[in-house]
């Protein structure tokens, strides 16, 4: 959150990334630079919402469209988590209006 | 059609000759190699390993690279430079690392130019239409497990590179020599009945090196290319029991592209195709003490459906 307005995640470099899933994880090659990340089965979950939505989405989006179901503070805490690393790797984006 | 004569039917005083020439073209699979070199240790560590290999006229046969080892005089060391059409790629080695040098600037030859294929650094061997790859650091192990699989009845595709088809998912064989280090010479020496070693080369930075001949099976295999269905990662650990996990599949990637010489190169046709891979593949850790209790582990792996 960010002066009462909620944060929102997108993903600027939709177009140059390709994710594989597997059972223990995911992991994103992004085509523009050649770096490859492993990930968690959640957290590419969650980053593969992102490319497929055209919309900015929040974390409390991002945790429906996960859980699929109503997010509990829990919940939420991991996604910010989630959400924090893949900021991290470059790999989403957050914007505040 | 009359077959290529093999390098053997060749005496030792004359292929140094034609070395030192005009060079010689050897069909390397799946190359041809144009070799010079004035140097004795090539001429014996070529006639030592690569007896069994075509060897075809450097008039008629267009060769993919010429490659030389040349001497070179620094001070009051004597030296020696590897050159791929001129240029040298590396800093001189030592004199007695000449043939050693030859392997390794054949290896980078091949992972610095050719495109067509993601270049894996890993070993790569077959029993029953199935190939394993062994992607490893040095120091794990991956050449002795390689030698000793080799010798105990898989078809050798390669012990240091795997030439994947990004389109058909299937390697490509290219046999050459085993690269052996220190202590795994003696090891592999006692058990490979039959089949010639070359030069040692000491003190090199790899430490002790020597290289075994391929074996002929896996030479007169070379032309049928194999689809992987294991990758196993080995791990020697001194006095280690055997010990076999499941290496997770999405790790499995990662790491096989760090060991990717060019996947970058293909961008992401480069990264699908080496997910399919691993997608088809069981991944598996190995630690292993005894070369035994690992032969014996992949034999039951090899027995699965």
């Amino acid at each position: 959150m960010f002066g009462g307005v909620p944060t929102r995640y997108f993903c600027q470099t939709k177009s140059t990334l390709a994710l594989r899933a597997f059972e223990d994880g995911v992991v994103v090659y992004d085509e523009a630079d050649g770096s490859l990340h492993a990930l968690s089965p959640v957290a590419g979950d969650v980053l593969g919402h992102l490319i497929r939505h055209a919309e900015r989405l929040s974390d409390v989006d991002l945790a429906r469209l996960v859980l699929q179901d109503e997010p509990e503070a829990t919940d939420l805490e991991h996604i910010g988590n989630l959400l924090s690393g893949l900021v991290d790797l470059g790999l989403v984006e957050q914007a505040t209006t | 059609m009359k077959q290529p004569p093999r390098l053997d039917e060749l005496t030792l005083a004359e292929l140094a000759r034609r070395l030192a020439g005009d060079g010689i073209n050897l069909r390397v699979p799946p190359f041809v190699m144009n070799i010079r070199s004035s140097i004795p240790v090539v001429a014996e560590g070529l006639h030592a390993l690569y007896g069994a290999h075509e060897w075809l006229d450097v008039a008629e046969r267009f060769a993919d690279f010429h490659v030389a080892v040349a001497s070179q005089r620094r001070l009051f060391k004597k030296l020696c430079v590897f050159e791929m059409d001129g240029f040298q790629p590396f800093t001189p080695l030592a004199y007695g690392e000449a043939f050693a040098f030859l392997e390794w600037g054949m290896n980078w030859c091949i992972t610095s130019h050719c495109h067509n294929w993601l270049t894996i650094h890993s070993a790569v061997l077959e029993k029953n239409g199935r190939a394993v790859l062994l992607p490893a650091p040095p120091g794990s192990g991956k050449s002795t497990l390689c030698a000793a699989l080799m010798l105990h009845g898989w078809r050798l595709l390669s012990d240091e590179m795997a030439l994947l088809d990004p389109v058909t998912g299937l390697v490509t064989p290219a046999p050459r020599p085993v690269s052996l280090k220190n202590a795994s010479i003696d090891v592999i020496r006692q058990r490979a009945r039959g089949l010639n070693f070359g030069p040692t080369a000491h003190d090199t930075l790899k430490g002790t090196v020597a290289h075994m001949q391929v074996s002929a099976g896996s030479l007169a295999q070379a032309h049928v290319p194999a689809l992987p269905a294991w990758v196993v990662f080995p791990k020697y650990s001194k006095d280690a029991p055997l010990t076999v996990s499941e290496h997770p599949k999405s790790q499995a990637l990662v790491a096989l592209a760090s060991n990717s010489f060019n996947h970058h190169v293909h961008g992401r046709a480069g990264f699908e195709a080496l997910a399919q891979l691993i997608e088809r593949c069981g991944c598996h850790d190995l630690e292993y003490a005894s070369l035994e209790d690992a032969l014996g582990w992949f034999d039951a792996l090899e027995a699965q459906p």
